[in-house]
């Protein structure tokens, strides 16, 4: 089994989306219009895209037995999915948390960092979810290509409703149709 | 370079999401006048007139938990002179302000028209101690947690040191103890601290400073017993 691209599990839509939004966002849109949007926005952006790196990472670094398993796409994008909500839940909600990840950030940064802690920021927990089900679909999406252009030809026509087109594959997996082959 | 991008969006997704929660933003830091600690057993009082609310920074005061600067017990407001009080001890080394910048510029100096000054002088000051001790069963909390949370009250004093200590009931072992500077106090007894089952004490102990009146003589006075402790118990 060959090991995915470094990175490959950020190179879609929503992980570059929400890198965008996470650079905009903060370093903007939070200082000219401070209140409740830009407020959570980072919350949904970093909900996103902190999962997706826990997945490039974790495809990087673990056994390639692992990565051999079939199971090992959804498992690991719901086990990073889980620890990111986990983990942003706490620092949101339960005081110590909330010290440890102030002095995690004012140690890497040397200066004072101030977490807001707020549970309606926990609004943004779905988009854990979502990011699991990006992760799951492009890994599986790209392992799938070879069986779907045994069943669709240019020139078919309509394919059945069920079964994309490989460029449509490719283009769910960032056009990056190398990164997963097996 | 296509081949590279993922490796680059992955580098720029860990800066991104490390760099939401950078510092940004500038500080400027007070002209403070001598005294900076008072000679024993006087204390500080520190006036401090700035743009915007002023933080304290010292030494020889218990901040507890992961506080760094020190508490002014007094409510700043915009173009009045905040004064404070430090205890017997103290060093002050810092009275700042900060503010934020937008941007994703490394400069972010302090804009035209703040300002922070603070003088010092020391003075007389009372000292008095309070106690209370309750029996408790601990853990006490709502399940989802993993400790107890205590909130305690303090008034009668411009600043009050207040250490809570958890011993099991009839022993003198402290199996937790911790110390801040507050007057509303908040304190998390984490349950690896205490054992399921037997009784606790629970023994809060405020220490208050204030400064004399007019009248007192050098070195001190004697307090006016306004020291209380107005609640404490566990958070629910």
């Amino acid at each position: 089994m060959k090991r995915p691209v470094l990175g490959a599990a950020v190179a879609n839509p929503l992980a570059i989306a929400s890198l965008a939004v996470l650079a905009v966002n903060d370093h903007v849109l939070k200082a000219r219009f401070p209140g409740l949007v830009t407020g959570k926005l980072s919350d949904f952006a970093g909900m996103a895209l902190a999962p997706l790196v826990l997945v490039a990472l974790a495809d990087a670094v673990v056994p390639a037995r692992l990565l051999a398993r079939q199971a090992w796409p959804r498992a690991s994008a719901w086990a990073c999915a889980c620890a990111v909500a986990i983990a942003f839940a706490l620092a949101k909600t339960w005081a110590p948390a909330t010290h440890a990840y102030e002095a995690a950030f004012a140690w890497l940064w040397r200066g004072r960092v101030t977490l807001v802690r707020d549970a309606s920021d926990l609004v943004a927990l779905p988009m854990g979810a979502l990011a699991a089900i990006v992760a799951t679909r492009r890994a599986q999406g790209v392992t799938s290509v070879p069986r779907i252009s045994n069943v669709w030809s240019p020139g078919d026509g309509a394919p059945h409703e069920n079964v994309a087109r490989p460029s449509a594959r490719v283009t769910s997996c960032a056009g990056l149709p190398s990164q997963r082959i097996e | 370079m296509r081949e590279r991008l993922p490796a680059v969006l992955l580098a720029l997704s860990v800066v991104a999401l490390l760099a939401t929660s950078a510092p940004k933003g500038w500080k400027l830091s007070a002209t403070i006048t001598t005294p900076t600690t008072p000679a024993a057993p006087r204390g500080l009082e520190v006036a401090i007139d700035a743009s915007s609310q002023p933080r304290l920074f010292t030494t020889g005061v218990p901040k507890g938990g992961w506080a760094t600067d020190t508490p002014c017990f007094a409510t700043w407001t915009a173009g009045s002179t905040l004064t404070c009080l430090l205890p017997p001890g103290a060093t002050l080394t810092d009275v700042s302000i900060t503010g934020g910048c937008g941007g994703c510029s490394g400069s972010c100096p302090p804009p035209p028209g703040v300002f922070a000054r603070a003088t010092t002088k020391e003075v007389d000051v009372w000292r008095d101690d309070v106690t209370s001790k309750t029996r408790a069963k601990l853990p006490s909390h709502a399940s989802g947690v993993s400790g107890t949370t205590y909130s305690v009250i303090v008034t009668g004093a411009r600043f009050t040191e207040v250490t809570l200590e958890v011993r099991p009931a009839g022993t003198g072992t402290s199996a937790y103890r911790e110390q801040q500077s507050c007057e509303r106090c908040t304190f998390y007894v984490d349950d690896s601290f205490v054992v399921a089952g037997p009784d606790f004490d629970v023994i809060v102990a405020a220490t208050g400073f204030d400064e004399c009146g007019a009248a007192s003589a050098s070195g001190g006075c004697v307090p006016p017993r306004t020291l209380a402790i107005v609640s404490a118990g566990p958070s629910p």
